[in-house]
C-alpha cells in the first residue's frame, strides 16, 4: 500500500471512520504534526474537543494522515515524510496542508476528513482533489486539541465527497466550548438575501488559467438566474486579495514563531547519556524542516527589525474585517474561484511563484474570521465565502447551488 | 557649598503573588506555599502542552482591579493579554502571558511620608516555573508555573532606601487588608530594584547606566543591596569608569551583588497579542464586584445607619474619589474616617461645610491628622472640641466592651475580623498614652 498519505492506521474498514490530520490530538496516539521534533515523542493524554463530539455520535477516527510540517505550506510536503502525490495522477500534488485526509477521502477510505486551516489549508487540497471542503468561522468549532500554528487564524475544517456529509458534520461539531475562550455561538437560523458579490472579471482574468476563467464565467451566468450578482470594484480586489496575501504571510509567520517557540528541544525530548553535548544539541535543537525554518527566520526578522510592518498588518486586518462586514451587510457571501488552475504538477510546486499563488484566493477569509466552502462545479473549483457566524447560511446556499446544478 | 554631588534614583518592580484558589489559566490549585513534591500540582495547561488553550481565571482579574483602584490607577475598559517571548526554560510555552499593552492600572499614585509614589503600570501575568540547579542536574518544577502575579512598576521616584522600605511595607499591608496576598508567605512579594546614579559636577550631569537587582524579598537585604550598589556606582563614576547595563543578583551571605546577565533590550521580548484569550470587558466587572466602594460600605455598617442618613452621607461622598478609603493604609486614619462619617457627621456635630473641607483635604492627599486639625481650626474654633471627642471616645473600657460586642454579634466573619483588627491596632497606638492596660482590652476581644 502506498503510504505517502497515512501516518498511522487506527481502525480498518470501519463504516463510520474518518481521517484525521496529524495536528489534531488523539488520546495516546503519536501526534507528530509531520515534524521530526514531535515524531515518536508527543503522545497527548486527551482527545481534541471536536474528536470527542464526533465520538459521541458514533464516528470513529480510522487513520492519522500526513500534512505539511505544522500545517505550514500549501503543497503537502514535509521534510520528514516527503510529498503526498495525487491519487489520480502521480505527477501532480494533492496540495496542502491537509493533504493526507483529502487523499484518503478521495480513495473512499474515510467518509470525511478532519483537518485544520490557517490560510486555506482545507480548501486548497479539497479543490485539487475535487472534494467539498468546508472551513467554519473562527471560533465556531473548539480549537482545544488542535496544535496551533497561528492562534488568530487557525480553525478546524473538514472535507467530504458529498455536501450532505459536510452539513452533518457541521451540525455535530459546531458548538461552543467553555475551554476555548475564542469560541462563539453560531446562529442556526438561516437568513437568505439572494445577493452574491463577485470580483470584476478583468481582475480575475489576470490571475486565472484560461480554462478555469471560461468555466467560471459560465457558472457566474448560471448563478445570475437565481441570485442578484453585484460586482466589486478593482480597488476591492486589490484590498481583499492582493494586500491580504502579504498581510496573511506576515501575520501567520509571526504567530507561528510564537506558537512554535515551545518546540525548542528543551522539553518533549529525551537526552541520551551516551551522546556528547554537541551531539545532543544537534539531535534535539534546530530540527524543523525547510518550510518552517524559512517562516520562523522571516518572522523573527520582521519582529526585530521592522515591528512597524507587523503593527501595520494587524491594523490592515482590522480594517479589512470591518470593510467586508459592511460589504456583506446586504449580501449572502462572496463567490470566487478557489484556485488559479485545476491541477498542479510536482515540478510546478517547486516554483516559488506557484506557492504564492496557491492561497491568494483563500487566505483573506481566515484574516476576517469568515467561513468558506469549496465546491466542485462545472469541472472547476469555486468557493463561497461568508462573514463570521454565517456558517449555516453559506452551507444552505452551497447546497442550493449544487442541487440546481444537478437538476440541470 | 560643595557643587559636586551624587543623585540617586530608584524604581521598583514588585511581583505580588495573588492568593486565588486556582492558577491564572487553569484549574490547578494555586498553592501560595510551594508544595513539597516536585511537579505535583500541574496540568496540561500550565506545562504548555501543545494543543491546549488557556482559560482565564476571572478571580485574578477581580483581585487586580481591587489593587489597581486601591493604588488610584486608571483601569482600562477592555483587558487584552500579550505574549512575551524569551528563551529561559522556566516556561512550558517558552513565552509568558501578560497584560503589557493594556495594563490593569496606569498612572496611579500613593502618598508616603517623604515621597509621592507614581505607578507606571500594574500588569497581571503568570509566574514562571522554579528551576533547581545542582552540579549535575537541572530540574524544572512547574508547581508554581502559571500562578497569578501582579507586577507593579513604579517610576524612578525614590531616592533613599528608607523610602523604598516604607513603600514596600505599605504595599504589603495594603494587599493584606485587601485580602489578595498571603502575607504570611515571605516569597509572595518579590521586588526587582532598578537603580541609577547621577554625578553632578558644577551643574553638569553625568548620567550613570541603570542596573537591576533581581528577586529581593527581604527588606534588610534591600537596604544592604542599595547601599552596596550606590557605593559601587559612586566609586565607578569618581574613577570615570563605565557602568554596564546589567541584571544583578544579591548574595546575602557575602553582602555583595553578583552578575546575572546583561540586560535585554525591551524589543527582544518580541511582544505580540495573545489571540488565545479573548479580550475581557472589565467595565461591568468593576460595578458588580467587591470594589472599594463596597468595601467602604462594610466599614460603614458599623453604626447601623438608617436610610435617610445613609443617603445624605452618600450625597456627600459623591464628591470624593472612593479609592481614598482603601488608599489609606494607616489604620488610625481609617479609624478617623469612620469616626468622622459615621458618628460625628451623622450626629450633626459637624456641618456640611466642614465635612466638605475634610473631603477636599483628603482629595489633595493631605491626610495628616495634625494638618487637618490646623486647617479646620482656622475655620472653626469648635473643631478642636470635635477632634477631642474622637480621640477620647474609646478610653472608657465599658464603651469599648459594648462596641466590640456589637461588632461580634452584628457582623459576619470577614467584616468582623477586619473591624476587630482595626480596633486592636488602633488601641495599640492610642491606649498606652491613656494609661489603660492593653492586655485587658485583648481579653475582652477574645
Amino acid at each position: 500500500m502506498n503510504k505517502d498519505y497515512i501516518s498511522i492506521i487506527l481502525k480498518n474498514d470501519f463504516p463510520q471512520g474518518f481521517a484525521v490530520k496529524s495536528n489534531i490530538c488523539l488520546k495516546n496516539q503519536n501526534i507528530h504534526c509531520n515534524s521530526k521534533i514531535l515524531f515518536e515523542k508527543f503522545f497527548p493524554q486527551f482527545n481534541a474537543k471536536v474528536i470527542e463530539l464526533l465520538l459521541a455520535k458514533q464516528f470513529q477516527p480510522n487513520m492519522i494522515c500526513h500534512a505539511d510540517e505544522f500545517a505550514m505550506g500549501g503543497i503537502g510536503y514535509s521534510d520528514l515524510h516527503g510529498i503526498t502525490l495525487h491519487p489520480e495522477n502521480s505527477n501532480n500534488i494533492v496540495g496542502g496542508s491537509s493533504s493526507g485526509i483529502c487523499k484518503a477521502v478521495w480513495k473512499n477510505e474515510a467518509i470525511f476528513g478532519l483537518g485544520s486551516s490557517t490560510g486555506g489549508s482545507i480548501r486548497i487540497p479539497g479543490a485539487l482533489c475535487n472534494l467539498f471542503a468546508f472551513e467554519p468561522s473562527y471560533g465556531a468549532c473548539s480549537r482545544v486539541g488542535l496544535v496551533s500554528f497561528a492562534s488568530s487564524l487557525d480553525k478546524v475544517g473538514w472535507v467530504a465527497k458529498k455536501i450532505e456529509t459536510i452539513i452533518d458534520v457541521a451540525n455535530i461539531i459546531i458548538q461552543t466550548d467553555c475551554n476555548d475562550m475564542t469560541s462563539i455561538e453560531i446562529s442556526r437560523s438561516i437568513t437568505l438575501k439572494n445577493k452574491i458579490l463577485v470580483f470584476a472579471d478583468e481582475d480575475l482574468q489576470k490571475y486565472l488559467n484560461i480554462e478555469v476563467f471560461a468555466k467560471y464565467l459560465e457558472i457566474k451566468k448560471e448563478l445570475s438566474k437565481n441570485y442578484q450578482i453585484t460586482t466589486l470594484t478593482h480597488q476591492d480586489f486589490k484590498t481583499i486579495i492582493l494586500t491580504s496575501s502579504t498581510n496573511y504571510f506576515i501575520l501567520s509567520s509571526v504567530e507561528a514563531m510564537s506558537s512554535l517557540q515551545r518546540f525548542n528541544g528543551l522539553r518533549l525530548n529525551q537526552s541520551n547519556p551516551e551522546q556528547t553535548f554537541s551531539q545532543c544539541l544537534e539531535e534535539t535543537r534546530n530540527i524543523f524542516g525547510s518550510q518552517v525554518t524559512e517562516r520562523l527566520a522571516f518572522a523573527k526578522k520582521i519582529l526585530k527589525k521592522y515591528p512597524n510592518i507587523y503593527a501595520q498588518a494587524i491594523q490592515d486586518r482590522t480594517l479589512l474585517k470591518e470593510y467586508i462586514s459592511t460589504l456583506l451587510e446586504n449580501a449572502d457571501g462572496v463567490f470566487l474561484p478557489t484556485l488559479f488552475k485545476n491541477s498542479i504538477s510536482v515540478l510546478e510546486s517547486e516554483i516559488q511563484e506557484t506557492n504564492l499563488k496557491l492561497d491568494m484566493f483563500s487566505s483573506w477569509v481566515n484574516l476576517i474570521h469568515g467561513c468558506a466552502i469549496n465546491m466542485p462545479l462545472n469541472s472547476i473549483q469555486v468557493q463561497l465565502t461568508g462573514k463570521q457566524g454565517q456558517d449555516f447560511t453559506i452551507l444552505q446556499i452551497a447546497s442550493d447551488i449544487i442541487s440546481k446544478y444537478k437538476n440541470e | 557649598m560643595n557643587n559636586n554631588f551624587f543623585k540617586h534614583k530608584i524604581g521598583i518592580e514588585t511581583h505580588i503573588r495573588l492568593n486565588t484558589k486556582n492558577k491564572l489559566f487553569c484549574s490547578c490549585e494555586n498553592n501560595t506555599t510551594d508544595a513539597a513534591i516536585i511537579n505535583e500540582n500541574i496540568c496540561a495547561i500550565c506545562t504548555g502542552t501543545p494543543g491546549i488553550l488557556p482559560n482565564l481565571n476571572l478571580e485574578c482579574v477581580d483581585m487586580g482591579i481591587k489593587l489597581s483602584s486601591a493604588l488610584n490607577c486608571d483601569i482600562p475598559k477592555i483587558l487584552c493579554f500579550d505574549r512575551k517571548h524569551y528563551d529561559f526554560p522556566d516556561m512550558g510555552k517558552m513565552r509568558q502571558t501578560t497584560t503589557e499593552s493594556t495594563p490593569l492600572g496606569k498612572n496611579g499614585g500613593l502618598q508616603l511620608s517623604e515621597v509621592i509614589v507614581t505607578f507606571e503600570k500594574l500588569a497581571l501575568e503568570e509566574d514562571a516555573a522554579q528551576t533547581i540547579k545542582t552540579a549535575c542536574s537541572f530540574t524544572i518544577n512547574d508547581n508554581r508555573a502559571g500562578s497569578p502575579l501582579m507586577e507593579i512598576t513604579t517610576s524612578p521616584c525614590f531616592s533613599t532606601s528608607n523610602q523604598v522600605i516604607e513603600y514596600l511595607k505599605v504595599l504589603k499591608n495594603l494587599c493584606g487588608a485587601l485580602k489578595i496576598v498571603d502575607t504570611s508567605n515571605s516569597s509572595s512579594v518579590r521586588s526587582d530594584i532598578n537603580i541609577s546614579v547621577q554625578y553632578i559636577i558644577n551643574k553638569e550631569i553625568i548620567q550613570g547606566e541603570r542596573v537591576e537587582i533581581k528577586n529581593m524579598n527581604s527588606l534588610s537585604g534591600i537596604k544592604q543591596a542599595l547601599a552596596f550598589e550606590f557605593a559601587r556606582h559612586e566609586q565607578l563614576l569618581l574613577e570615570n569608569k563605565i557602568i554596564l547595563r546589567e541584571t544583578l543578583g544579591w548574595n546575602a551571605t557575602d553582602g555583595k551583588t553578583y552578575f546575572m546577565r546583561s540586560k535585554e533590550e525591551e524589543n527582544d521580548y518580541l511582544f505580540i497579542p495573545e489571540y488565545d484569550i479573548a479580550p475581557i470587558n472589565i467595565e461591568h466587572r468593576i460595578i458588580s464586584q467587591d470594589n472599594p466602594f463596597n468595601f467602604f460600605f462594610k466599614i460603614k455598617e458599623l453604626e447601623q445607619l438608617d436610610e435617610d442618613r445613609l443617603n445624605r452621607l452618600f450625597d456627600l461622598l459623591s464628591i470624593l474619589d472612593f479609592n481614598i478609603f482603601i488608599f489609606e493604609t494607616d489604620i488610625s486614619k481609617i479609624k478617623f474616617l469612620i469616626d468622622i462619617f459615621s458618628i460625628e457627621f451623622l450626629q450633626n456635630k459637624i456641618n456640611v461645610k466642614q465635612a466638605n473641607l475634610i473631603f477636599e483635604l483628603f482629595k489633595q492627599k493631605k491626610t495628616d491628622l495634625k494638618q487637618i486639625k490646623k486647617n479646620m481650626h482656622d475655620l472653626n474654633e469648635s473643631f478642636d472640641l470635635f477632634m477631642f471627642n474622637i480621640e477620647i471616645k474609646f478610653i472608657n473600657l465599658e464603651l469599648i466592651k459594648e462596641f466590640i460586642m456589637k461588632i461580634k454579634t452584628e457582623h459576619k466573619d470577614e467584616t468582623k475580623d477586619f473591624l476587630l483588627k482595626i480596633i486592636v491596632q488602633h488601641f495599640a497606638k492610642i491606649l498606652p498614652n491613656q494609661k489603660i492596660n492593653f492586655t485587658e482590652v485583648l481579653q475582652i476581644l477574645n
